[in-house]
């Protein structure tokens, strides 16, 4: 569950495009807060309606485990695949498993030109100044840069 | 970090080897005292630094003026590796695979244009699918795909885009060899499927420009240049097929990396041998978005080709139009190089820098071969644009690169605080420059202060020996993705 008491994530200014750094009492509330960020930059979320699901899954690579920020990486750049082919948008996003393979799914739904105006247009989640931490106040913290 | 450079003259400064862990080479910068203090204001410096580190890189890492900070490599950056012992990174080439800019000529002076340029935008705006989820009237089948893959511009040409002489001057005639189809994956296929033959978004623009100045009469007229001249520059790369393309073989290459023992200071820099399974796939795979993207700047041609003969209601034969030179900004090619006296095959990375081979080599189309092939530089909107020839002693120092453009000085979000409340549309107009884009906010962040100023970016080429100017463009409308 995320806590009212902090800031789900914040965006991040870089020379050329744009990142956020999320926040969540564990890991998969990090990874989703991370991706209300992300749609968040797509789109204002004011205007997007939670109407439909929409599954996410990704096999598991065996490194996941150790491997949580390029495990942060894959879920984000799944959920820009799922935007890009299927034009639609997002609101809130939910995990179910990230252990042996990642498993979720997000609220959202199409792109509807006459009331979305879109922001930026996310291709593609990075490597680049990825990291997660466990912040003093015993929070995970992440970054992660998108390339736009 | 504070990285302490070493000026080596007016317009190189070098990163000494040891300026962080693991560097193989030094870093070289080319830039003067006013550009580098932009430089200084990001992670540019550190980035070049790190590319230092890459298995197998030769000679130094470079970094053109018109550097700034990217995702492992700068933007700017110029990286050549050994193609026997060296590695292959896709964090070297980019995520949009093949972004690169094409300049046609037409026979039509600015006088006859200019009171048009309302309808003329307007026309390229209608005709051109621009800006986040746009799509083309095009669904790519898998045969499709195969064609474009191996035919590149080829294949626009076949379908009625431009014609079959303009693929004399597309470096390397809009088409790499090399490509393996099964290495692009269906991902990377389903998100390219409907985009060929749309422009995109961020910096991608299609700009109709006059040449206002000449610095060289004679290479000019070689290349069909004159006053007052109207030209069309096209910037736009791989779409959604390039940037999946990439992120497959990143996360594969992420992991593959660690088999070979390659320890990077930055995820995005991983990489693994060019001669390695992994290698060979990457390359393959990335000649093919390559050629997607040649296809696709083909295809826009054809386009604004067919609406500059709707809006100014003339003949295709009166509109004249024809391709002077297309050019690749992110792209790594296996090329042979001096190495110390000796010719040596190099897999060069240029991440936003472009090819400048100079007169007589191999590589420069027949009809340049006295001057070198064009290498044209956009700037902003706003101000101007270049066109350029390498000279010879640019093979020696850069593998044969330039700078690509003007480069940014504000970030997006920088660049739309600097012009709240502002019409930037309205200011280019009072310029006379006409402007149309996707959305508001994607125009202020492309606004003219975003970007450095491309003069200097080109005077430090310039006099650093590398380039020759040729012709100045100015600006007189843009549609904007």
């Amino acid at each position: 569950m995320n806590s009212d008491l902090f800031s789900p994530f914040k965006i991040i200014d870089t020379t050329a495009d744009i990142g956020l750094i999320a926040f969540g009492t564990s890991l998969m509330a990090l990874f989703e807060n991370a991706g209300k960020g992300l749609f968040s930059l797509i789109a204002d979320l004011n205007r997007v309606e939670p109407r439909f699901t929409y599954p996410v899954h990704s096999k598991a690579s065996g490194l996941k485990v150790q491997d949580p920020e390029g495990l942060l990486v894959e879920w984000l750049n799944e959920l820009i695949y799922i935007h890009q082919t299927r034009n639609v948008l997002g609101k809130i996003c939910h995990l179910t498993s990230i252990e042996l393979e990642l498993r979720g799914y997000f609220l959202g739904e199409p792109i509807d030109w006459s009331k979305h105006e879109l922001k930026f247009d996310i291709k593609a989640a990075t490597f680049h100044r990825l990291y997660i931490k466990k912040t003093a106040s015993s929070l995970y913290e992440g970054q992660v840069i998108f390339d736009i | 970090m504070t990285i302490q450079l070493k000026k080596l003259d007016p317009y190189r400064y070098e990163i000494p080897i040891g300026s962080v862990p693991g560097m193989n080479v030094p870093g070289l910068i080319f830039s003067d005292s006013v550009l580098l203090k932009d430089i200084q204001n990001d992670q540019s410096i550190e980035q070049v630094a790190n590319t230092a580190c890459l298995p197998g890189i030769v000679k130094a890492a470079l970094a053109m003026p018109d550097i700034h900070c990217g995702y492992g490599f700068p933007i700017g950056g110029v990286v050549a590796t050994d193609a026997n012992h060296g590695a292959i990174s896709p964090g070297g080439v980019g995520f949009d695979i093949n972004c690169g800019v094409r300049l046609v000529k037409t026979a039509l002076s600015k006088q006859a244009v200019d009171a048009k340029m309302e309808s003329l935008i307007g026309m390229l705006s209608r005709d051109i699918p621009t800006g986040t989820g746009s799509f083309g009237d095009v669904s790519l089948t898998e045969s499709d795909y195969e064609k474009i893959f191996r035919t590149g511009a080829g294949w626009s040409i076949q379908q009625g885009f431009g014609r079959p002489e303009d693929l004399d001057t597309i470096e390397s005639n809009g088409c790499l060899e090399g490509v393996n189809p099964e290495k692009v994956s269906p991902r990377a296929r389903e998100r390219g499927k409907k985009q060929l033959g749309t422009l995109g978004s961020g910096n991608h623009f299609i700009e109709v420009q006059y040449v206002e100045t000449l610095y060289s009469k004679q290479i000019a007229s070689v290349f069909g240049l004159v006053e007052k001249q109207v030209v069309v520059m096209i910037h736009s790369g791989s779409r959604g097929l390039g940037h999946q393309v990439c992120t497959d073989f990143l996360k594969m290459i992420g992991q593959a990396s660690k088999q070979y023992g390659y320890r990077l200071p930055d995820r995005q820099l991983a990489c693994v041998p060019v001669t390695s399974d992994e290698g060979k796939d990457y390359l393959s795979a990335m000649n093919c978005a390559a050629n997607y993207a040649w296809a696709n700047r083909q295809c826009l041609m054809g386009r604004v080709e067919s609406a500059m003969v709707k809006a100014l209601d003339l003949s295709p034969e009166t509109l004249g139009a024809s391709l002077l030179y297309d050019i690749a900004h992110n792209i790594v090619k296996l090329e042979t190089h001096q190495i110390d006296g000796k010719p040596r095959k190099v897999a060069v990375h240029r991440k936003g820098a472009t090819r400048a081979f100079p007169a007589g080599h191999p590589e420069v189309p027949a009809v340049y071969q006295s001057t070198g092939h064009p290498v044209i530089v956009p700037g902003d909107m706003g101000r101007y644009s270049y066109v350029l020839v390498g000279n010879p002693s640019i093979m020696e120092e850069t593998f044969g690169s330039s700078c690509h453009g003007a480069g940014r000085i504000l970030s997006r979000s920088a660049a739309l605080r600097a012009t709240e409340g502002r019409s930037i549309i309205s200011e280019l107009k009072e310029i006379g420059v006409t402007v149309k884009g996707a959305t508001k906010s994607g125009i202020r962040e492309e606004a003219p202060e975003a970007y450095k100023d491309v003069a200097r970016v080109v005077e430090v080429m310039e006099k650093a020996g590398l380039v020759t100017k040729v012709a100045r463009l100015r600006p007189m409308g843009a549609i904007k993705g």
